[in-house]
């Protein structure tokens, strides 16, 4: 005969263990919610609910990445130079191509109408 | 009691003070449209979010493709040839950290404008246009940071320009 006492806490055991996990769980989120919300991505994340919109943008093909890109092996010449100065400007008329990017007048009183003049 | 009484009147002052600074702001017609029209204005401030975001995320990949494809590797091609330049790898140091500036003044001005949607300018007009107050300054250092960036590219560019010129 064996005499051991049998063990009944098992249940106990894997509710705990259930709890346990699910705490776990519920704190990782929170961490890692604290982190997408604090580091700013969330208002870069496109895809998050509610903020899906047609992407307008124009989208660079792999090519032109490639062609835009100055390598960092080569001698170095005027005509060299001239090269990366070509593919400098392009990119400058890119980021320029938006004057009025984070322009004030987007939130005026004029432009949200609450400047209390009436529209006819 | 003398001193509850005291505390419980100057509570009141403020309580009543408090409104009236607001109203220095805006006149009472103003606030009063800005209740009637604030589901409109809430949808504006929504697609103003959207278009903000898609604007810097189009900048930001710009930006990273000049500093890594670019600048970098300029230096990069310099430091190979024992042509290392100081005032270029200056013009890349000034990129990259108005570049850091830029993404932390965006990150601000989004979180403004994200409680700026959440306030309820139906109930509490008065205390949505302080919000749109505050919003708008840092939309402004956003704005600057912008055309700050767009001023060392331009610096950038007369630095490189000279060095062409001087080989």
């Amino acid at each position: 005969m064996n005499d051991e006492p049998i063990d009944n806490n098992g249940g106990r055991r894997l509710a705990t263990l259930g709890i346990v996990s699910i705490l776990i769980a519920f704190i990782t989120s929170g961490i890692s919610l604290f982190l997408y919300t604090s580091s700013g991505d969330i208002y870069l994340d496109r895809s998050r609910p509610g903020f899906i919109f047609d992407d307008e943008s124009p989208k660079d093909t792999e090519e032109a990445k490639q062609t835009a890109i100055f390598p960092p092996d080569g001698p170095i010449t005027k005509e060299a130079i001239s090269d990366y100065l070509k593919k400098l400007d392009a990119l400058v008329k890119d980021i320029s191509s938006d004057p009025t990017a984070f322009s004030s007048d987007a939130l005026s009183d004029e432009a949200l109408n609450i400047d209390g003049s009436v529209d006819d | 009691m003398k001193k509850f009484l005291a505390f419980i009147v100057c509570l009141a002052a403020c309580l009543i003070i408090a409104p009236s600074a607001h109203a220095a702001q805006i006149s009472e017609d103003q606030a009063g449209i800005i209740s009637m029209t604030c589901g409109s204005i809430q949808l504006q401030l929504k697609n103003l979010q959207k278009a903000d975001s898609r604007i810097r995320v189009y900048l930001g990949s710009k930006y990273e493709f000049v500093l890594t494809n670019l600048m970098t590797n300029l230096n990069l091609r310099l430091v190979k040839n024992n042509l290392a330049s100081s005032p270029l790898s200056a013009s890349q140091t000034t990129f990259n950290s108005e570049r850091e500036f830029f993404k932390t003044t965006f990150t601000d001005y989004a979180k403004s404008l994200d409680t700026l949607i959440a306030t309820d300018c139906k109930s509490n007009p008065y205390n949505f246009y302080d919000h749109l107050e505050i919003t708008r300054s840092k939309r402004e250092i956003v704005r600057q940071s912008y055309l700050r960036l767009k001023d060392v590219l331009a610096d950038h560019r007369a630095v490189v320009v000279n060095f062409r010129d001087s080989l």
